[in-house]
C-alpha cells in the first residue's frame, strides 16, 4: 500500500453519478472530459444508489481513454446491483491507465451483450494519482 | 484558511449523490487504499425533500461503527435546492489508514423522507505519497 513521501504523488477522485438507461443501447455518462493534466487511474468502483431491476439484466460499463482505449470495465448483473451501497469493482488495465495532458476520459455502457435494466443508479468513484505539477 | 506550502498537503473531494429515501447504506465499505484525513462533510440539496416531519440521521463511518461525521437532517433543511447542511466531523476519528473502509449510511430510526436527494461533498487532505 502507498506510503508517505516528501515529494511523492497525490491521490484524488473523480466521481460521477450513473443513471443506468432503459433499453439496451450504448450510452455515455461522461463524454470526453479533458482534464488538461497528467494522471494515472488506480481504481474504479461503483456503489449502488438505486437498486437495479429488470429480469436477467446485465450491462457492461467502461472508462475509456480517447475513443476506444478501455481503462476499466465491469459487467453489472442484476444480482450485483442490490442492496443499496453495494460495491462493484471495475477491472483496471494499468497499461492503459495513464492519461496525458490532451487525453479525454469517457464513461459509457455498450450495447453488446446488454439485457435491459429497468431501474438502477450508482455512484462511480475513480481514484487516480498525479505527480506534483506546475501551474 | 489554509496557506500555500511548497511540499504541503493536497485536498481532494469525494462527491456522492445520496437519495434521502435510501433505507440504510448508500456507500458500503469503500476502501480507498491510501491515507487521508477528512476535514469537512457538507450536503447540498439536489432534490427537495418531502415527507411529514421527515428526519434522518446521516453518517460517514470508518469501519463498521466509528462515526467520522454525522448530522440529523430534517425536512426544513432540504426545502430549497442548493441548501447547505454541515455535518459535524469528529477530528479524532477522521484519519483513514490504508486499509480503513468508508461507509455512508442513515442510522436506524427517524422519520422517512418520501423524496429528496443531496450532493454530499467530503473534503479530505493527504500528504504526498509514494506510488
Amino acid at each position: 500500500m502507498p506510503r508517505k513521501s516528501w515529494r511523492g504523488v497525490y491521490r484524488v477522485e473523480k466521481n460521477a453519478y450513473v443513471n443506468i438507461p432503459a433499453g439496451t443501447g450504448a450510452a455515455e455518462f461522461v463524454t470526453d472530459w479533458t482534464p488538461g493534466y497528467g494522471f494515472t487511474v488506480e481504481s474504479v468502483k461503483g456503489y449502488m444508489a438505486l437498486v437495479g431491476a429488470g429480469a436477467g439484466a446485465t450491462r457492461v460499463f467502461r472508462v475509456l481513454k480517447g475513443a476506444s482505449t478501455v481503462v476499466a470495465t465491469a459487467t453489472l448483473a442484476l444480482a450485483d446491483s442490490t442492496p443499496l451501497g453495494k460495491e462493484v469493482v471495475f477491472t483496471v488495465t494499468p497499461a492503459a491507465a495513464t492519461f496525458g495532458d490532451a487525453d479525454v476520459l469517457t464513461v459509457d455502457t455498450i450495447a453488446a451483450g446488454a439485457v435491459e435494466f429497468t431501474a438502477g443508479k450508482f455512484n462511480l468513484t475513480i481514484v487516480y494519482r498525479q505527480e506534483p505539477q506546475a501551474i | 484558511m489554509p496557506r500555500k506550502s511548497s511540499f504541503g498537503v493536497i485536498r481532494g473531494e469525494k462527491n456522492i449523490l445520496v437519495n434521502l429515501t435510501a433505507a440504510v447504506e448508500v456507500v458500503t465499505d469503500w476502501t480507498p487504499g491510501f491515507e487521508f484525513t477528512i476535514e469537512t462533510v457538507k450536503a447540498y440539496t439536489a432534490v427537495v425533500g418531502t415527507g411529514t416531519s421527515a428526519s434522518k440521521t446521516f453518517r460517514v463511518l470508518k469501519g463498521a461503527s466509528t462515526v467520522v461525521a454525522t448530522r440529523t437532517l430534517i425536512l426544513a433543511e432540504t426545502d430549497t435546492l442548493g441548501e447547505e447542511v454541515t455535518l459535524t466531523v469528529t477530528a479524532a476519528n477522521a484519519t483513514f489508514g490504508d486499509a480503513d473502509m468508508l461507509t455512508v449510511d442513515f442510522a436506524a430510526g427517524g422519520t422517512a423522507f418520501t423524496a429528496g436527494a443531496v450532493n454530499l461533498v467530503i473534503v479530505y487532505r493527504q500528504s504526498p505519497q509514494r506510488i
